[in-house]
């Protein structure tokens, strides 16, 4: 009976470290959504001529773009889309730099109401359309109406701008068994997350599995980056910079339904990041979604399809617990009661709440004396400030055979030379280095031998070692 | 809702049990010795040394996990006495 208890209990701290917090971690990617700040980000978007949601109807009379590299200097770039209320074409003169450029709206205020497409074209060359070309020049645009220099970087969050092809996009390839796509990802990285464990990555299936994706590395082989299964990492280590951060490549699909994901993941750590719930390290993450259909849809992919949609729609809607239109869905009485949402919000407390609760938590109960003395040891251990190592010097016995000699010991020098020695060092097939090759392997290790010693001690397997060897002793 | 409500009971009562007690915002300095500026600044130079030789930065989070799950283990006797499963 006790063992029953015994289980029953495990069972529940077991369920408690890994499933609360996961749920958790979950309902953290959508802090990353500036919804809260003044500043509205009304479009981005990808493609030759792309549609944007959410623009104001009215009061525009500035307009921000962000140009990846228009690489056109000396032309204007131009913003031109017909809405409601006009055809409207944006000029923007301060084209001859990557960044943000503005422009005011001429005879503005206008409105961007049921406006399509958009395009961005160069004033140089016949109008060129220069947006989302796939090659050099391209820009990535991100639209605003209020200007973005004003709340870089703190308001600005980590998080993935725009990712092509678009959700539920079906490329047309004219009867043919294959067509080309363009991929395309634009994320920015926010200065506060320099130092961090950074990872950018994007992956996608066929998910109808009605043909074999050939070769490992769906977008080729770029120097420097690594890519297996589908999985194309654009940066795994610690942030260095903050800014834009651009992808852009083509690649020949069969016809059928496939899904991106382009994700970003921050963290002090490296465990941090693949294991935040045990750290509460704070990791920021960011996930785009996208499923697009080449040529024809299958049947079974279709079905796939969907079922994905309608489960991320109903995460999506679980951090907004407490809106509203949550409480309005326990209404019987309503017409948007719905078991399902209501029970959500009765039961599922979103991040905000969580944050509030967990920051509580540490400034009124975890920092207090005698064990806060614990909570700021371990908050010293997790840091992830770097200091330089100091220099040592010393002067030799002016007697002695070195008589008067100083040495003067860079550690910085020594440890970099040490560390170039270690990261440089390439295999003689691929070349790579030994940190893309055996960094999987260290974290495969120790993360196993982690869960490893965890399990032992729940099991109480190390316990009945130790007896049965003091037994014998 | 009610979870949030429920956490935020059992935080404010914790606050309100332990808001006596003084906080710590860095460790003692013993016998003039300051332990809290040495470890900021030896953490310093382990994570320094840590991103030239990233595995040794693995191992120590690694070590940083199984400290917490014992943290974690701790807590769970406090609460449960001889009926944790960890007892």
């Amino acid at each position: 009976m006790k063992w029953i208890y015994r289980a029953i209990v495990v069972k529940i701290v077991l369920f408690g470290i890994f499933f609360v917090p996961a749920i958790a971690q979950a309902a953290i990617l959508y802090q990353n959504v500036d919804v809260s700040s003044n500043h509205t980000v009304v479009g981005a978007g990808t493609g030759s001529e792309f549609d944007v949601s959410g623009l104001p109807s009215s009061g525009v009379t500035d307009i921000w773009l962000y140009m990846s590299n228009n690489g056109n200097t000396g032309n204007t770039i131009f913003l031109d889309t017909t809405c409601s209320d006009g055809h409207h074409i944006v000029g923007f003169t301060e084209q001859s730099v990557a960044g943000w450029v503005h422009s005011t709206v001429a005879g503005g205020p206008i409105g961007f109401s049921s406006c399509s497409p958009f395009y961005i074209y160069s004033g140089g060359g016949g109008n060129t359309v220069v947006y989302g070309s796939g090659g050099s020049p391209f820009v990535f645009a991100t639209v605003m109406s209020d200007d973005p220099t004003s709340f870089e970087p703190t308001n600005f969050t980590t998080r993935i701008i725009s990712l092509s092809p678009d959700d539920r996009a079906v490329i047309s390839i004219g009867g043919n068994a294959t067509g080309t796509v363009n991929f395309a990802m634009h994320a920015y990285i926010n200065a506060n997350d320099i130092g961090k464990y950074l990872s950018i990555k994007i992956h996608f299936d066929n998910i109808d599995q009605n043909s074999l994706l050939s070769g490992a590395c769906a977008f080729g082989d770029v120097a420097g980056l690594t890519c297996s299964n589908y999985t194309f990492s654009f940066f795994t280590g610690n942030a260095t910079s903050s800014g834009d951060f651009y992808f852009a490549s083509t690649t020949v699909l069969a016809q059928g339904n496939y899904r991106v994901e382009a994700s970003l993941d921050t963290s002090t750590t490296f465990l941090g990041l693949n294991l935040g719930f045990f750290t509460f390290a704070g990791a920021i993450s960011d996930i785009v979604d996208h499923q697009f259909v080449v040529g024809t849809s299958t049947f079974i992919g279709n079905i796939s399809q969907n079922i994905f949609s309608d489960t991320n729609a109903f995460l999506n809607t679980l951090p907004a617990t407490t809106t509203a239109a949550m409480a309005a869905s326990c209404n019987p009485l309503g017409g948007n009661f719905g078991i399902r949402e209501c029970m959500t919000f009765l039961l599922v407390p979103d991040a905000g709440q969580m944050n509030t609760a967990l920051t509580a938590f540490r400034t009124q109960v975890l920092i207090k004396q005698p064990w806060g003395y614990l909570t700021r040891f371990v908050q010293i251990l997790s840091t992830s400030a770097t200091s330089s190592l100091p220099s040592i010097s010393y002067t030799f016995d002016p007697a002695g055979p070195l008589g008067g000699d100083t040495w003067n010991i860079d550690m910085n020098s020594m440890v970099a030379g040490g560390g170039s020695l270690l990261n440089t060092i390439t295999d003689p097939v691929n070349h790579q280095t030994i940190r893309t090759v055996a960094e999987p392997i260290v974290k495969f290790v120790v993360a196993l031998m982690v869960i490893f010693a965890i399990v032992m001690d729940l099991t109480k397997v190390s316990h009945s070692l130790s007896a049965k060897k003091r037994e014998q002793d | 809702m009610i979870s949030a409500l429920v956490i935020n009971i059992i935080v404010l009562i914790l606050g309100v049990i332990f808001g006596w007690l003084p906080s710590v915002t860095s460790l003692p300095a013993i016998g003039g010795y300051d332990i809290d500026t040495a470890l900021v600044n030896g953490m310093g130079y382990t994570r320094t040394f840590f991103e030239t030789f990233w595995p040794l930065s693995i191992v120590f989070d690694g070590f940083l996990v199984l400290m917490l799950y014992f943290v974690i283990k701790i807590v769970i006797r406090f609460f449960l006495g001889h009926r944790s499963p960890t007892a």
